[in-house]
């Protein structure tokens, strides 16, 4: 495997790396949202 | 059997010193007195010394007199029976004196006795279940017609007759001849032979089983042709069963890898199967991002093109490819682990069919040389033997049982019953001739007279069934019934006729052959005839003083010869305790 090779699968893993870790941020906030929702509707009841 | 004949009675009364002694002679005897001169006294006194229990006796006699002696003949031998109380003695005489035969205060043991005396063997049970030899109640009841009841029921004068089991229809059988000595001693044999029978059977149970039990290991050792030949098999079996264990241990070993293997795979599976999971929802994101993605931390800008999203995908795909081969995986070697358990049980039942032909083998070890060596191999053989012995035994006992048993139905048969009876009849009938009874009155039922008149025919009935009873017996042969004792009734009010007749046909009864008792108040005519007549004058003074010293002279030698036997019997006994 010559550098460039190397260095693609780098960037590969990289952008795989953000794009796992950029989901897992918007579940954790759909998941966050969800709780305040969750908390207000039992406040409001 | 032999014929009985009464010689002499002696009775004494120590307290009186007196006594007295009544000789009694062949054919007629007759005792003549009237009334309370002791007659009928002397006469159950006959009675009494044999140990049958008169019903009724005078009160003053049973208390004076202390000792009674009754000397018989049967066939051409003497004896003599004494009794004080409950003591019976039995003595023979042989030639110059008296020998003490027995002593003792059991009834059942003087009786016993005195059936081997006369060779009767009538088998009896108790009502509680005791079995003996008939007694001399039972078997001489019908040769005396007692001056009280006897002259309303026939062979009823005794008391000590109701413990024994049908004492009534099994004596009237014996003494009719119809089941005699002949069909009790086929009862014993049949007995014996069922005894021996069934202690064959249990022999050859025990046998049977104890052949069976060796059989199939022996049959086994037959096959052998040394002991070396086990031992060497011994050897092969326990080394092939070390080999096999070995076998079965590493088949154990690459199950537990094998086990392992699959745990590992399943653990993996799991992990690609959820990469595969969260690869999908990344996939997902991707699509739905814009063209280009900065991160938030270092601010790097990536490209979010197809291109990469593909390369995403190809990880998908992948995923997916591992799964399906670590699905293959698994599989495969779960197909192995099958296949290895199989393996494992058929080594396992192999190791347990070896080693059950190992402990086989030891077994025939330690049995050859337990019947080669210790000489049971030989009793084994012996024993096989034995049962066709054994079954040849058993088989000849029950032939002989159905012989017997046909000779027993035989002798009970209703055509032999009848013949008896009918010759029973016959001297019955010639007894009602003299007597003035119609004949129609003859009815025989166990071979005795039914009593079913009343007035002067009853006692007329008991007269002509008894006398014909003596009659036949003398006819049919010498027996212990060749003696009859007759006490006429208390005479007042007595049918003078019917008296006079019964007297005249004493002629018929005093055939020399026999030997016939009578006591009378009132002369009987044939006195003339009679080989002795005895006449007691004197009211209650029957016992004189006379012969007394002669009388307690040979009452003593006797009581001497006694006191000796059982002495001597007492040290016969100690020995045989001892021994």
């Amino acid at each position: 495997m010559n550098k460039n090779s190397a260095q693609l699968v780098k960037e590969q893993q990289k952008y795989k790396i953000l794009i796992r870790n950029l989901r897992k941020q918007q579940e954790e906030m759909n998941n966050g949202k969800t709780n305040v929702k969750q908390a207000d509707s039992n406040q409001s009841k | 059997m032999e014929r009985l004949t009464l010689s002499k009675l002696i009775v004494i009364s120590q307290s009186e010193s007196r006594s007295l002694e009544v000789p009694f002679g062949e054919g007629l005897n007759i005792i003549l007195g009237g009334n309370k001169t002791g007659k009928s006294s002397i006469i159950k006194s006959i009675f009494t010394t044999l140990g049958c229990e008169c019903k009724k006796v005078e009160a003053d006699w049973k208390k004076i007199i202390s000792a009674y002696m009754l000397f018989f003949k049967y066939g051409e031998k003497k004896f003599c029976i004494v009794r004080q109380g409950n003591k019976f003695q039995i003595f023979e005489y042989n030639g110059n004196a008296y020998f003490c035969l027995i002593e003792t205060e059991s009834f059942h043991e003087y009786s016993n006795c005195l059936m081997d005396v006369l060779k009767i063997k009538m088998p009896c049970i108790s009502k509680d279940g005791k079995q003996f030899n008939v007694t001399p109640p039972l078997l001489f009841r019908f040769q005396y017609i007692d001056q009280d009841e006897g002259w309303t029921k026939i062979a009823d004068s005794f008391s000590n007759v109701a413990y024994i089991k049908d004492w009534k229809p099994n004596t009237n059988k014996y003494v009719s001849g119809y089941l005699d000595d002949s069909y009790y001693e086929l009862q014993a044999q049949k007995n014996e032979h069922i005894i021996e029978r069934d202690d064959k059977r249990k022999e050859l149970n025990y046998s049977q089983n104890f052949v069976s039990r060796i059989t199939s290991t022996v049959s086994m050792m037959e096959k052998i042709e040394c002991v070396e030949d086990v031992t060497k098999k011994l050897e092969l079996l326990i080394a092939e069963a070390e080999k096999m264990r070995k076998i079965r241990f590493s088949i154990n070993a690459e199950m537990t890898v094998l086990e392992n293997d699959i745990y590992v795979n399943q653990q993996k599976l799991h992990i690609v199967s959820h990469n595969i999971k969260e690869t999908q929802k990344d996939i997902e994101y991707a699509m739905m991002q814009n063209d280009e993605l900065v991160c938030p931390i270092c601010g790097t800008v990536y490209s979010n093109g197809l291109e990469e999203q593909l390369n995403i995908t190809s990880d998908y795909e992948h995923g997916e490819k591992l799964m399906l081969e670590l699905t293959n995986n698994i599989a495969r070697a779960n197909e192995r682990m099958e296949g290895l358990k199989t393996e494992y049980n058929n080594i396992t039942s192999d190791i347990q069919i070896v080693e059950e032909s190992i402990q086989t083998s030891q077994e025939l070890l330690v049995y050859s040389s337990f019947y080669k060596n210790k000489g049971q191999y030989e009793i084994y053989e012996s024993c096989k033997k034995q049962l066709d012995v054994i079954q040849k035994e058993i088989d000849a006992h029950v032939f002989e049982i159905s012989k017997i048993e046909e000779r027993i139905t035989e002798k009970k048969s209703s055509q032999r019953s009848k013949a008896i009876r009918q010759e029973i009849e016959k001297f019955c009938s010639t007894l009602a001739d003299a007597i003035n009874l119609p004949k129609t009155f003859i009815k025989l039922r166990d071979f005795v007279q039914i009593i079913d008149r009343t007035g002067s025919e009853t006692p007329r009935l008991v007269y002509m069934y008894q006398s014909a009873l003596y009659l036949y017996n003398l006819d049919r042969a010498y027996s212990p019934f060749n003696f009859y004792v007759i006490d006429t009734p208390n005479q007042q009010g007595q049918d003078v006729d019917n008296l006079q007749s019964v007297f005249k046909s004493l002629e018929l009864l005093s055939s020399n052959e026999g030997q016939v008792i009578v006591g009378t108040e009132r002369e009987t005519g044939l006195e003339s005839v009679a080989s002795t007549v005895i006449s007691l004058s004197e009211k209650r003074r029957c016992l004189n003083d006379a012969d007394y010293k002669e009388h307690i002279s040979l009452f003593e030698s006797l009581q001497n010869e006694a006191s000796q036997w059982v002495f001597d019997n007492h040290k016969m006994m100690k020995t045989n305790n001892r021994a």
